[in-house]
């Protein structure tokens, strides 16, 4: 009589064997060029790349990081983005309140009309989004500046005071169809009895909206809350093809400033330590995220 | 039953509300078209609808000695690396989903950690790991790296565990090897999940520059958006030049959006749901 | 004194071809006190009904008065009636205490009365343990009292039920249906019951609605409409096995009358038919329920003969299906007699308890 562990030993090995050949080439892609460069992202903050020769400068990197004001400015940048970010979900949720209500009661049709047109920024390229919203304000500073002789006509996106905040209107812009599709499904998937137990009960639009939408909306808010705040730390394309930084270092991201330093001044160990940074924040922030999650489902 | 006047008023905002939604969405990439085609559309008021059209600027972008480079490279680029990732995925996604063996709860654990870790992050130290194997400017160096992307993995983990397990197990028992069971009947449930990441994945790579930006040390190995981008900040040419070229790029995501338009509404709400 | 009136009450839903008229020219009074059950396989238009009475549907034609008022156009939040639904709805982001207490909250009923309110409720229905915990958190059976204490709180006018039991297993349904009744009857709350279960409405109803197709079929009590069917499709709903239908024709032979089915043939009881204008018909049902048909050991004149199919066993009584060339027939068998599958059997009906029907129109003659 086999013993429970012999027996189907043979085909519990079959089917660790079969796995094993089937995740080997991916976790060695991995390990190559996911886990590898962490390790290497960390070791590269000591020195200073100057390919071939790697010199060793030890914290000098870090110390640096403390003093740069640029560093201090982008880092604030990304702090408003996040926000903006956040501020953009919350806005997202009229739309999909419309839509739910207005639009899926007169013509269930128009929501796939509705949904392709506010997804489509999502699906073209920052070089085309950037090109097109620069000419955007461009028409629209110079209409504007039209009326008036003398007036300078100058893009938002290039003028200190308002390069941060447009760029900023114009990333909630491109994922609010995003965010409002996602909205939307999660309105839909109230079961409709809910509010027909509420109307009983003697609800108003107003009390069945509080005591039914919101409450089943909220995780999926906080959710997508704060990950549209970590998202900011990882914004380059749209920085990059709107205002490339600019003016000056005044509407640059973190990610932003921190591939300057590797593409343009060559300066690798610099942008490792700031990307540490980066790492270390998103991290953070991520693992805050699983927290909240499960002390809410756990 | 609704009475028929606020039945009507109710019609009357959906229309208005899609019609400026689709404004607002639509007309950033109008306008675009519009300068590309030489439209005057700086003075007032604006010419909406270009009445001599001037394709200098396309031909201009065509006759550009990299041009045709760029859209190759693109294409190699785009094609490569989405088959590449999918390929990865799916046999990584699979295993996940459907095959027990030692240590796939701590794996597991690593691809959720990974996964957290922000793509352009990681291109600086494997900028340097690529000069140092010599791979920079390579194919390879540019198509290998992104192919293993926990992301994609996790995502078709999640969209076959959601296919039932029936089916399988009924030709199981029926007597069908593994492969077959994979081939003609996992594959065939899973369609939809793969064609979803497909268009995900070629959108995403088509548009990617800031990868090749990287690796591609050498302008021969720029792909499109790249090429147009530094065209853009290099103030060489005329507008609606840079215009047209901004045009071109989002020919193929388009055309591939209009395609696979329900493929991409279901895959957001399906993975943005599934937190 | 709370009466519910429906009032020639149609009800269409969508437009050209996708046009369903789910409740047809419905009129009827469920007295004051009365637990009355709207009975009906899916599709009858009882779900319907119940919606048009709760406000969730407005009648395409007619009316309903509920107490003195006339409802019909009124949302439901004026009607002051009370609904348990089938999947009970409570609020998931809710206590049950929140739950229960949710319709006087919105009525803005001060916070201390509202708990006394609710814990009265909870002692009633023996949840008050419960009460803290959220509705994941219990059982079914538990989750279907606290729904019902969230209507009982408001003391409506009118009570509603939505198959509520239809999410319990089979043994909480049959206690938690006496429990119900008892309920309605202390509380003494006017209220409409649907079900598609004919067993529960016959344990539970004052009165039954049998209904199908959106008209009513027929009223009466449990007892009425289980021995005086009006109808083939009442007589063949309610009962359980169901009744046997038999089709054939009415042979007059002077002043004898006959039944001819293929197989069974036999000659009409005067009584049965005395006094019935019979002119025109030609095609009728019979009607036997399985407890008036008895497999015999010996075939005697009177006997009908058929092939068994199979026997099954409920309870104490065992049942025998029989082929015969007219259709399949339920009958009785006596313990102890054991035929075989494909045997040939006889029977007999016993015909002071036959029905009989006019094919065409389905009415009871």
């Amino acid at each position: 009589m086999k013993s429970k562990e012999e027996r189907g030993k043979r085909m519990r090995l079959r089917e660790a064997r079969d796995a094993f050949l089937l995740i080997l080439p991916f976790f060695v892609l991995v390990s190559i060029f996911s886990i590898y460069p962490v390790y290497q992202g960390i070791n590269l903050c000591f020195y200073k790349v100057m390919l071939p020769e790697d010199k060793y400068i030890g914290l000098r990197n870090f110390e640096r990081l403390r003093t740069d004001n640029v560093l201090t400015l982008t880092l604030q940048n990304t702090v408003y983005y996040g926000l903006f970010q956040m501020l953009g979900i919350v806005l997202a949720i009229l739309p999909a309140l419309l839509v739910n209500s207005i639009i899926m009661q007169a013509r269930p049709r128009l929501r796939w009309l509705f949904q392709a047109a506010v997804l489509l920024p999502m699906v073209i390229g920052w070089v085309t989004l950037g090109m097109a919203w620069n000419w955007m304000f461009l028409i629209g500073a110079g209409a504007l500046a039209a009326g008036r002789p003398g007036a300078v006509t100058v893009s938002p996106l290039a003028r200190i005071e308002t390069a941060l905040p447009t760029v900023g209107l114009i990333l909630i812009w491109a994922i609010l169809g995003y965010n409002t599709i996602l909205f939307l499904a999660g309105l839909r998937s109230i079961p409709k009895v809910m509010y027909e137990a509420a109307q009983i009960d003697g609800a108003t639009n107003w009390q069945a909206f509080r005591y039914v939408t919101l409450p089943a909306m909220k995780p999926m808010l906080t959710f997508m809350i704060v990950t549209g705040f970590i998202g900011a730390f990882q914004v380059f394309d749209p920085v990059a093809t709107l205002t490339n930084g600019g003016p000056g270092w005044y509407s640059a991201s973190i990610v932003f400033y921190m591939v300057r330093q590797a593409w343009y001044a060559l300066d690798y160990g610099y942008a490792a330590a700031i990307g540490l940074v980066v790492l270390t924040i998103v991290f953070t922030l991520s693992l805050i995220q699983f927290r909240i999650i499960y002390k809410r489902y756990v | 039953m609704p009475k028929s006047k606020s039945d009507r008023i109710f019609r009357i905002i959906a229309y208005a509300s899609v019609a400026i939604s689709a404004a607002i969405y639509l007309y950033p990439f109008y306008l675009l078209i519009l300068i590309s085609l030489r439209a005057d559309v700086f003075s007032w008021p604006p010419e909406l609808f270009p009445r001599n059209p001037d394709f200098s600027g396309y031909t201009a972008i065509f006759s550009h000695p990299a041009f045709l480079e760029w859209l190759t490279n693109s294409f190699i680029y785009t094609i490569c690396i989405s088959l590449g990732t999918i390929l990865m995925a799916s046999i990584t996604g699979y295993a996940f989903s459907r095959l027990n063996f030692p240590g796939k709860t701590y794996l597991f654990w690593l691809i959720l950690g990974l996964m957290m870790i922000p793509g352009i992050v990681s291109y600086i130290p494997l900028y340097v790991m690529l000069a140092k194997m010599k791979l920079l400017s390579t194919y390879w160096g540019i198509i290998i790296p992104p192919i293993a992307s926990p992301y994609s993995a996790f995502l078709l983990k999640q969209s076959f565990d959601a296919i039932p397990r029936d089916y399988e197990e009924c030709a199981y028992i029926d007597g069908a090897s593994r492969l077959t069971i994979i081939f003609r009947i996992f594959l065939p449930l899973a369609k939809p999940a793969l064609v979803t990441l497909t268009l995900f994945q070629f959108v995403w790579n088509w548009n990617n520059f800031a990868w090749p930006l990287f690796v591609a040390t050498s302008p021969r190995f720029w792909n499109l958006p790249l090429g147009i981008w530094n065209l853009t900040w290099s103030y060489t040419r005329d507008f609606w030049t840079l215009a047209s070229g901004g045009v071109i790029l989002m020919i193929v995501p388009f055309i591939l959006y209009l395609i696979g338009i329900e493929y991409f509404l279901r895959g957001i709400i399906v993975t943005g749901l599934k937190k | 004194m709370v009466e519910v009136i429906f009032d020639h009450v149609t009800k269409i839903f969508g437009e050209g071809k996708d046009r369903v008229v789910a409740v047809d020219d419905v009129s009827f009074t469920v007295k004051d006190r009365e637990l009355v059950v709207l009975l009906g396989p899916s599709g009858s238009g009882k779900s319907t009904l119940l919606r048009l009475v709760a406000g969730l549907e407005i009648p395409t034609k007619g009316d309903i008065i509920i107490g003195d008022k006339v409802v019909t156009e009124l949302p439901p939040r004026e009607r002051d009636v009370a609904m348990v639904f089938q999947s009970y709805a409570l609020y998931p982001f809710m206590s049950a205490f929140d739950n229960i207490a949710f319709p006087l909250k919105l009525r803005k009923m001060p916070k201390d009365e509202i708990k006394r309110k609710v814990e009265q409720v909870a002692e009633i229905l023996n949840i008050k343990h419960l009460l803290h915990r959220m509705p994941a958190q219990l059982s079914g059976g538990e989750m279907q009292r606290v729904a019902l204490a969230r209507c009982i709180v408001r003391n409506p006018q009118v009570f509603l039920f939505d198959e509520p039991l239809s999410n319990l297993d089979a043994k909480l349904r049959v206690t938690t249906r006496g429990f119900l009744k008892r309920l309605q009857k202390d509380l003494g709350i006017t209220s409409i019951y649907v079900t598609h279960d004919q067993e529960e409405a016959m344990s539970i109803a004052d009165r039954i609605v049998v209904l199908d197709k959106g008209k009513v079929q027929q009223i009466g009590t449990p007892e009425e409409v289980y021995n005086n069917p009006q109808n083939i499709f009442v007589a063949g709903f309610l009962g359980s096995p169901p009744m046997n239908l038999v089709e054939g024709r009415l042979i007059i032979k002077g002043e004898k009358k006959f039944f001819e089915g293929t197989s069974i043939k036999f000659e009409i009881p005067p009584d049965i038919l005395d006094g019935k204008n019979l002119e025109g018909v030609e095609k009728i049902t019979l009607g036997a329920r399985p407890e008036s048909v008895k497999v015999v050991t010996k075939p005697g004149a009177t006997a009908f003969k058929g092939r068994l199919y199979v026997t099954e066993s409920v309870g104490s009584t065992r049942y025998a299906m029989i082929e015969t060339a007219d259709t399949m027939i339920r009958a009785v068998i006596e313990a102890g007699f054991n035929p075989r599958i494909g045997d040939e059997v006889y029977f007999t009906i016993d015909m002071t308890q036959i029905y009989l029907f006019n094919s065409d129109s389905g009415a009871r003659i």
